[in-house]
Protein backbone atom coordinates (compact mmCIF):
# COMPACT_ATOMS: atom_id res chain seq x y z
CA UNK A 1 0.00 0.00 0.00
CA UNK A 2 1.53 3.07 -1.42
CA UNK A 3 2.22 6.24 1.12
CA UNK A 4 2.97 9.75 0.27
CA UNK A 5 6.56 9.93 1.32
CA UNK A 6 6.83 13.69 2.03
CA UNK A 7 7.29 12.95 5.51
CA UNK A 8 10.88 11.20 4.45
CA UNK A 9 12.42 13.73 2.35
CA UNK A 10 15.16 15.49 3.92
CA UNK A 11 14.62 19.13 3.36
CA UNK A 12 17.86 20.35 4.15
CA UNK A 13 19.57 18.17 1.56
CA UNK A 14 17.22 19.44 -1.53
CA UNK A 15 18.30 20.79 -4.43
CA UNK A 16 17.77 22.16 -7.68
CA UNK A 17 19.78 22.85 -10.30
CA UNK A 18 18.62 25.54 -12.43
CA UNK A 19 15.37 26.75 -10.77
CA UNK A 20 14.79 30.36 -10.67
CA UNK A 21 15.01 32.29 -7.33
CA UNK A 22 11.29 33.00 -6.79
CA UNK A 23 10.50 29.65 -8.38
CA UNK A 24 12.18 26.71 -6.83
CA UNK A 25 11.16 22.88 -6.09
CA UNK A 26 9.74 23.68 -2.40
CA UNK A 27 6.29 25.08 -4.10
CA UNK A 28 6.20 21.86 -6.15
CA UNK A 29 7.41 19.42 -3.36
CA UNK A 30 6.36 20.91 0.02
CA UNK A 31 2.91 19.91 1.89
CA UNK A 32 0.36 23.22 0.94
CA UNK A 33 2.65 24.77 -1.23
CA UNK A 34 2.33 21.75 -3.79
CA UNK A 35 -1.73 22.51 -3.91
CA UNK A 36 -1.36 25.45 -4.93
CA UNK A 37 -0.90 25.33 -8.89
CA UNK A 38 0.33 29.15 -8.51
CA UNK A 39 3.10 28.25 -6.25
CA UNK A 40 5.47 26.36 -9.11
CA UNK A 41 8.81 25.25 -10.09
CA UNK A 42 10.53 26.85 -12.94
CA UNK A 43 13.23 26.36 -14.78
CA UNK A 44 15.97 29.46 -15.09
CA UNK A 45 18.55 29.48 -18.43
CA UNK A 46 17.01 26.97 -20.21
CA UNK A 47 14.09 24.35 -20.05
CA UNK A 48 16.00 21.88 -18.25
CA UNK A 49 15.92 21.13 -14.67
CA UNK A 50 18.11 18.76 -12.08
CA UNK A 51 16.28 17.83 -8.71
CA UNK A 52 18.25 15.81 -6.19
CA UNK A 53 16.55 14.52 -3.72
CA UNK A 54 17.56 12.54 -0.61
CA UNK A 55 15.74 10.59 2.18
CA UNK A 56 15.94 10.49 5.29
CA UNK A 57 16.13 7.10 5.69
CA UNK A 58 16.27 4.31 2.71
CA UNK A 59 11.99 4.02 1.24
CA UNK A 60 10.56 1.93 -2.22
CA UNK A 61 9.20 3.85 -4.56
CA UNK A 62 6.37 3.02 -6.20
CA UNK A 63 5.03 5.85 -8.14
CA UNK A 64 5.71 9.27 -8.83
CA UNK A 65 3.03 12.61 -9.36
CA UNK A 66 3.98 15.44 -11.52
CA UNK A 67 1.20 17.62 -12.26
CA UNK A 68 1.75 21.06 -14.41
CA UNK A 69 -1.24 23.38 -15.42
CA UNK A 70 0.57 25.07 -18.15
CA UNK A 71 0.70 22.11 -21.33
CA UNK A 72 3.70 24.11 -23.47
CA UNK A 73 5.86 24.56 -20.61
CA UNK A 74 4.79 21.36 -18.78
CA UNK A 75 8.11 18.49 -18.54
CA UNK A 76 7.70 16.08 -21.73
CA UNK A 77 11.10 13.89 -20.96
CA UNK A 78 11.67 12.80 -17.43
CA UNK A 79 14.94 10.24 -16.51
CA UNK A 80 15.02 9.01 -12.95
CA UNK A 81 18.17 8.52 -11.37
CA UNK A 82 18.37 6.35 -8.16
CA UNK A 83 20.94 6.71 -5.56
CA UNK A 84 23.27 9.04 -7.37
CA UNK A 85 23.32 12.15 -4.63
CA UNK A 86 24.96 15.53 -5.96
CA UNK A 87 24.17 14.95 -9.55
CA UNK A 88 24.55 17.54 -12.10
CA UNK A 89 23.86 18.24 -16.00
CA UNK A 90 26.97 16.40 -17.21
CA UNK A 91 26.09 13.84 -15.41
CA UNK A 92 22.97 12.94 -16.84
CA UNK A 93 24.95 12.08 -20.16
CA UNK A 94 27.42 9.58 -18.90
CA UNK A 95 25.29 7.76 -15.81
CA UNK A 96 22.46 5.12 -16.76
CA UNK A 97 19.50 6.37 -15.72
CA UNK A 98 16.64 3.79 -13.80
CA UNK A 99 13.69 5.10 -15.55
CA UNK A 100 13.25 7.32 -18.01
CA UNK A 101 9.39 8.56 -18.71
CA UNK A 102 7.97 10.55 -21.74
CA UNK A 103 4.69 12.57 -19.83
CA UNK A 104 1.16 12.92 -21.60
CA UNK A 105 -1.17 15.24 -20.86
CA UNK A 106 -3.23 13.31 -19.24
CA UNK A 107 -0.40 11.91 -16.60
CA UNK A 108 0.36 15.80 -16.32
CA UNK A 109 -3.38 16.19 -14.89
CA UNK A 110 -1.49 14.07 -11.60
CA UNK A 111 -2.29 10.85 -11.99
CA UNK A 112 0.45 8.33 -10.40
CA UNK A 113 2.82 7.14 -12.62
CA UNK A 114 3.86 3.56 -11.89
CA UNK A 115 7.76 2.81 -11.63
CA UNK A 116 9.76 0.06 -11.90
CA UNK A 117 9.52 -1.76 -8.64
CA UNK A 118 12.79 -3.41 -9.05
CA UNK A 119 15.29 -1.01 -9.83
CA UNK A 120 13.36 1.97 -6.92
CA UNK A 121 13.71 -0.80 -3.98
CA UNK A 122 16.49 0.45 -1.98
CA UNK A 123 16.41 4.36 -2.71
CA UNK A 124 18.07 6.68 -0.20
CA UNK A 125 18.61 9.66 -3.17
CA UNK A 126 16.44 10.41 -6.05
CA UNK A 127 17.38 12.51 -9.16
CA UNK A 128 14.51 14.23 -11.18
CA UNK A 129 16.40 15.11 -14.21
CA UNK A 130 13.54 17.29 -16.71
CA UNK A 131 15.23 16.67 -19.73
CA UNK A 132 12.52 18.66 -22.46
CA UNK A 133 9.18 20.28 -22.37
CA UNK A 134 5.78 19.49 -24.28
CA UNK A 135 5.88 23.02 -26.47
CA UNK A 136 9.80 23.27 -26.70
CA UNK A 137 9.39 26.43 -24.51
CA UNK A 138 12.56 28.37 -23.21
CA UNK A 139 11.35 27.01 -19.84
CA UNK A 140 9.57 24.16 -18.05
CA UNK A 141 7.18 24.80 -15.41
CA UNK A 142 5.69 22.32 -13.12
CA UNK A 143 3.47 22.53 -9.87
CA UNK A 144 3.33 19.43 -8.15
CA UNK A 145 5.37 16.36 -7.49
CA UNK A 146 5.00 13.66 -5.18
CA UNK A 147 6.23 10.35 -4.31
CA UNK A 148 4.46 7.74 -3.05
CA UNK A 149 5.95 4.02 -1.83
CA UNK A 150 6.86 2.26 1.61
CA UNK A 151 9.54 2.82 4.11
CA UNK A 152 11.03 0.27 5.88
CA UNK A 153 9.67 -0.59 9.79
CA UNK A 154 10.82 2.20 11.49
CA UNK A 155 10.92 3.14 15.58
CA UNK A 156 9.37 6.11 16.17
CA UNK A 157 10.28 7.47 19.46
CA UNK A 158 7.24 9.94 19.62
CA UNK A 159 4.96 6.97 19.88
CA UNK A 160 7.25 5.43 22.66
CA UNK A 161 6.81 8.38 24.36
CA UNK A 162 2.84 8.71 24.60
CA UNK A 163 2.33 5.49 25.51
CA UNK A 164 4.69 6.09 28.70
CA UNK A 165 2.27 9.67 29.55
CA UNK A 166 -0.68 7.38 29.21
CA UNK A 167 0.77 5.71 32.67
CA UNK B 1 30.65 26.25 3.38
CA UNK B 2 31.90 26.79 -0.07
CA UNK B 3 34.59 25.20 -2.51
CA UNK B 4 36.12 28.77 -4.30
CA UNK B 5 38.47 29.09 -7.38
CA UNK B 6 40.27 31.61 -7.51
CA UNK B 7 41.54 32.56 -10.89
CA UNK B 8 44.65 34.81 -11.63
CA UNK B 9 44.85 37.62 -13.88
CA UNK B 10 49.15 37.32 -14.77
CA UNK B 11 49.03 38.45 -18.43
CA UNK B 12 52.05 41.07 -19.52
CA UNK B 13 49.14 43.93 -18.63
CA UNK B 14 49.75 42.96 -14.72
CA UNK B 15 53.07 44.10 -14.63
CA UNK B 16 51.51 47.67 -14.82
CA UNK B 17 52.47 49.77 -11.64
CA UNK B 18 49.35 51.68 -10.86
CA UNK B 19 47.99 49.91 -8.36
CA UNK B 20 51.10 49.81 -5.76
CA UNK B 21 53.84 48.01 -6.04
CA UNK B 22 52.27 46.27 -9.25
CA UNK B 23 48.87 44.90 -10.16
CA UNK B 24 49.58 41.83 -9.90
CA UNK B 25 51.10 42.29 -6.36
CA UNK B 26 47.88 43.89 -5.51
CA UNK B 27 46.14 40.99 -6.99
CA UNK B 28 48.62 38.17 -5.19
CA UNK B 29 47.75 40.21 -1.65
CA UNK B 30 43.92 40.00 -2.27
CA UNK B 31 44.06 36.38 -3.27
CA UNK B 32 45.70 35.39 -0.15
CA UNK B 33 43.61 37.66 2.10
CA UNK B 34 40.46 36.23 0.21
CA UNK B 35 41.73 32.39 0.77
CA UNK B 36 42.62 33.30 4.60
CA UNK B 37 39.06 34.64 5.24
CA UNK B 38 37.69 31.66 3.79
CA UNK B 39 39.31 28.85 4.78
CA UNK B 40 38.79 30.76 8.54
CA UNK B 41 34.93 30.99 8.27
CA UNK B 42 34.83 27.76 7.89
CA UNK B 43 37.06 24.37 8.90
CA UNK B 44 36.16 22.26 5.71
CA UNK B 45 35.97 25.36 3.12
CA UNK B 46 38.54 24.89 0.42
CA UNK B 47 40.16 27.06 -2.14
CA UNK B 48 41.72 26.38 -5.27
CA UNK B 49 44.14 28.69 -7.48
CA UNK B 50 44.46 28.93 -11.65
CA UNK B 51 46.06 30.90 -13.77
CA UNK B 52 44.80 32.30 -16.47
CA UNK B 53 47.27 33.71 -18.91
CA UNK B 54 50.27 31.88 -20.67
CA UNK B 55 50.23 29.13 -22.78
CA UNK B 56 46.96 27.35 -21.37
CA UNK B 57 44.96 28.09 -18.11
CA UNK B 58 46.80 26.17 -15.13
CA UNK B 59 45.42 24.87 -12.41
CA UNK B 60 48.47 25.49 -9.30
CA UNK B 61 46.31 24.68 -6.45
CA UNK B 62 43.61 22.26 -6.27
CA UNK B 63 40.86 23.02 -4.07
CA UNK B 64 42.58 22.32 -0.85
CA UNK B 65 41.65 23.76 2.71
CA UNK B 66 45.34 23.97 3.36
CA UNK B 67 45.92 27.88 3.16
CA UNK B 68 49.47 27.58 3.08
CA UNK B 69 49.52 25.45 0.09
CA UNK B 70 47.80 28.56 -1.27
CA UNK B 71 49.98 30.99 0.31
CA UNK B 72 53.42 28.88 -1.04
CA UNK B 73 51.58 28.69 -4.71
CA UNK B 74 50.90 32.53 -5.49
CA UNK B 75 54.98 33.45 -4.90
CA UNK B 76 55.74 31.36 -7.62
CA UNK B 77 53.36 32.41 -10.61
CA UNK B 78 54.84 34.40 -13.42
CA UNK B 79 53.48 36.79 -16.12
CA UNK B 80 53.16 36.24 -19.36
CA UNK B 81 51.04 36.19 -22.07
CA UNK B 82 47.33 36.86 -22.11
CA UNK B 83 43.97 35.90 -20.61
CA UNK B 84 42.10 33.55 -21.78
CA UNK B 85 38.46 34.01 -19.68
CA UNK B 86 36.40 31.76 -21.31
CA UNK B 87 39.45 28.67 -21.06
CA UNK B 88 39.84 29.52 -17.49
CA UNK B 89 36.10 29.66 -16.30
CA UNK B 90 35.61 26.30 -18.18
CA UNK B 91 38.87 24.59 -16.34
CA UNK B 92 37.58 26.03 -13.18
CA UNK B 93 34.57 24.71 -13.77
CA UNK B 94 35.82 21.21 -14.12
CA UNK B 95 37.85 21.77 -10.86
CA UNK B 96 34.85 22.72 -8.96
CA UNK B 97 32.70 19.24 -10.14
CA UNK B 98 35.44 17.32 -9.32
CA UNK B 99 35.83 18.59 -6.06
CA UNK B 100 36.02 15.91 -3.33
CA UNK B 101 33.04 17.09 -1.04
CA UNK B 102 30.10 17.55 -2.86
CA UNK B 103 28.23 19.67 0.12
CA UNK B 104 30.11 22.19 -0.79
CA UNK B 105 28.97 25.11 -2.81
CA UNK B 106 30.90 26.33 -5.46
CA UNK B 107 32.15 29.24 -6.24
CA UNK B 108 34.54 31.03 -8.83
CA UNK B 109 36.36 34.66 -8.23
CA UNK B 110 38.10 36.09 -10.90
CA UNK B 111 40.61 39.02 -10.81
CA UNK B 112 40.40 41.04 -14.32
CA UNK B 113 43.00 43.56 -14.87
CA UNK B 114 43.65 43.39 -18.57
CA UNK B 115 40.75 44.10 -21.49
CA UNK B 116 38.53 40.92 -21.99
CA UNK B 117 39.09 39.11 -25.29
CA UNK B 118 35.61 37.22 -25.77
CA UNK B 119 32.44 38.81 -26.81
CA UNK B 120 29.59 39.87 -24.68
CA UNK B 121 27.14 37.38 -26.43
CA UNK B 122 30.08 34.58 -25.80
CA UNK B 123 30.69 35.44 -22.04
CA UNK B 124 26.82 35.73 -21.40
CA UNK B 125 26.63 32.42 -22.39
CA UNK B 126 29.20 31.21 -20.39
CA UNK B 127 27.46 33.32 -17.53
CA UNK B 128 24.20 30.82 -18.15
CA UNK B 129 26.05 28.06 -17.73
CA UNK B 130 27.41 28.55 -14.61
CA UNK B 131 23.84 29.83 -13.53
CA UNK B 132 22.64 26.63 -14.48
CA UNK B 133 25.08 24.56 -12.58
CA UNK B 134 24.44 26.69 -9.47
CA UNK B 135 28.03 28.08 -9.73
CA UNK B 136 28.56 31.64 -7.81
CA UNK B 137 31.03 33.77 -9.80
CA UNK B 138 32.76 37.06 -8.01
CA UNK B 139 34.25 39.30 -10.40
CA UNK B 140 37.03 42.06 -9.24
CA UNK B 141 37.48 44.23 -12.41
CA UNK B 142 40.67 46.46 -12.00
CA UNK B 143 43.18 48.24 -14.21
CA UNK B 144 40.77 48.09 -17.51
CA UNK B 145 37.88 48.88 -15.72
CA UNK B 146 36.57 50.95 -18.55
CA UNK B 147 37.16 48.71 -21.36
CA UNK B 148 35.44 45.39 -19.49
CA UNK B 149 32.69 47.64 -17.86
CA UNK B 150 29.47 46.66 -20.42
CA UNK B 151 30.98 42.80 -20.85
CA UNK B 152 31.27 42.35 -17.12
CA UNK B 153 28.49 44.60 -16.47
CA UNK B 154 26.46 42.22 -18.73
CA UNK B 155 28.31 38.93 -17.24
CA UNK B 156 27.57 39.45 -13.71
CA UNK B 157 23.79 40.26 -14.55
CA UNK B 158 23.98 36.90 -16.54
CA UNK B 159 25.04 34.76 -13.64
CA UNK B 160 24.03 36.23 -10.87
CA UNK B 161 20.94 34.46 -8.84
CA UNK B 162 19.56 35.85 -5.97
CA UNK B 163 22.28 37.73 -5.36
CA UNK B 164 25.05 35.54 -4.69
CA UNK B 165 27.24 36.68 -7.43
CA UNK B 166 28.93 40.34 -7.37
CA UNK B 167 30.90 42.30 -9.56
CA UNK B 168 33.55 44.71 -7.70
CA UNK B 169 35.25 47.68 -9.90
CA UNK B 170 38.18 48.71 -8.38
CA UNK B 171 39.92 52.22 -9.46
CA UNK B 172 43.26 52.67 -9.14
CA UNK B 173 43.68 54.82 -5.76
CA UNK B 174 43.09 52.60 -2.65
CA UNK B 175 44.47 49.73 -1.73
CA UNK B 176 43.12 46.73 -3.97
CA UNK B 177 42.62 44.14 -0.81
CA UNK B 178 41.25 47.30 1.59
CA UNK B 179 38.57 47.79 -1.46
CA UNK B 180 38.25 43.97 -1.67
CA UNK B 181 38.12 43.67 2.54
CA UNK B 182 35.30 45.66 2.81
CA UNK B 183 33.37 44.53 -0.25
CA UNK B 184 30.52 41.84 -0.77
CA UNK B 185 33.07 39.37 -1.98
CA UNK B 186 34.68 39.17 1.58
CA UNK B 187 31.74 39.83 3.49
CA UNK B 188 30.85 35.92 2.38
CA UNK B 189 28.10 34.05 3.31
CA UNK B 190 25.18 35.47 5.21
CA UNK B 191 27.22 39.01 5.47
CA UNK B 192 29.09 38.20 8.20
CA UNK B 193 32.50 40.08 8.51
CA UNK B 194 35.68 37.54 8.51
CA UNK B 195 36.58 39.27 11.67
CA UNK B 196 38.70 41.83 10.02
CA UNK B 197 38.61 45.08 11.70
CA UNK B 198 38.00 46.64 8.46
CA UNK B 199 35.30 45.21 7.79
CA UNK B 200 32.62 48.48 6.98
CA UNK B 201 29.14 47.87 9.12
CA UNK B 202 31.48 44.69 10.81
CA UNK B 203 28.67 41.52 10.51
CA UNK B 204 25.67 43.74 8.65
CA UNK B 205 24.41 42.44 5.17
CA UNK B 206 26.73 42.82 2.06
CA UNK B 207 26.29 45.83 0.68
CA UNK B 208 29.66 46.97 1.59
CA UNK B 209 31.25 48.25 -1.24
CA UNK B 210 33.16 51.40 -2.16
CA UNK B 211 34.23 52.43 1.28
CA UNK B 212 37.65 52.55 0.71
CA UNK B 213 40.29 51.76 3.30
CA UNK B 214 39.40 50.36 6.32
CA UNK B 215 36.70 51.90 8.71
CA UNK B 216 38.56 50.63 11.74
CA UNK B 217 36.63 50.34 14.77
CA UNK B 218 37.83 52.12 18.01
CA UNK B 219 40.63 50.63 19.55
CA UNK B 220 40.96 48.15 16.17
CA UNK B 221 38.17 45.66 18.18
CA UNK B 222 35.32 44.46 16.32
CA UNK B 223 32.20 44.48 18.47
CA UNK B 224 30.13 41.81 16.90
CA UNK B 225 33.11 39.74 17.46
CA UNK B 226 34.00 40.69 20.97
CA UNK B 227 31.37 42.98 22.44
CA UNK B 228 32.76 42.60 25.92
CA UNK B 229 35.77 43.47 25.22
CA UNK B 230 34.60 46.73 23.02
CA UNK B 231 32.93 47.83 25.92
CA UNK B 232 35.13 47.67 28.13
CA UNK B 233 38.21 49.56 26.41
Amino acid sequence: MAKDLLEHIDWSQLECLNEQGLHTATNALKQGYREQDELYLESDTDEQLLLNIRFNQRVKLQSIVIKAIDADKAPKSVKLYSNRPHMGFSDTSSVPCAQELELTPAQLKGDPIPLKLVKFSNVDSLSVFVESNQGGEETTKLCKIALFGSSGEVFNVAEIKKQGEEH
Amino acid sequence: MECTVVCIDNSEFSRSGDYAPSRFQAQADAVNLLAGAKTQAHPEATVGVLTMSGKTPRVLVTPTPDLGKVLNCMTNIDIDGECNVSSSVQIAQLALKHRQNKNQRTRIVIFVCSPVAEEKEKLIKIAKKLKKNNVAVDVVSFGAEDENAEKLEAFHEAVNSNGNSHLVTVPPGPVLSDVLISSPIFQGEGGGAYGFAGGAGGGGGGGGGGAAGGDGFEFGVDPNMDPELALAL
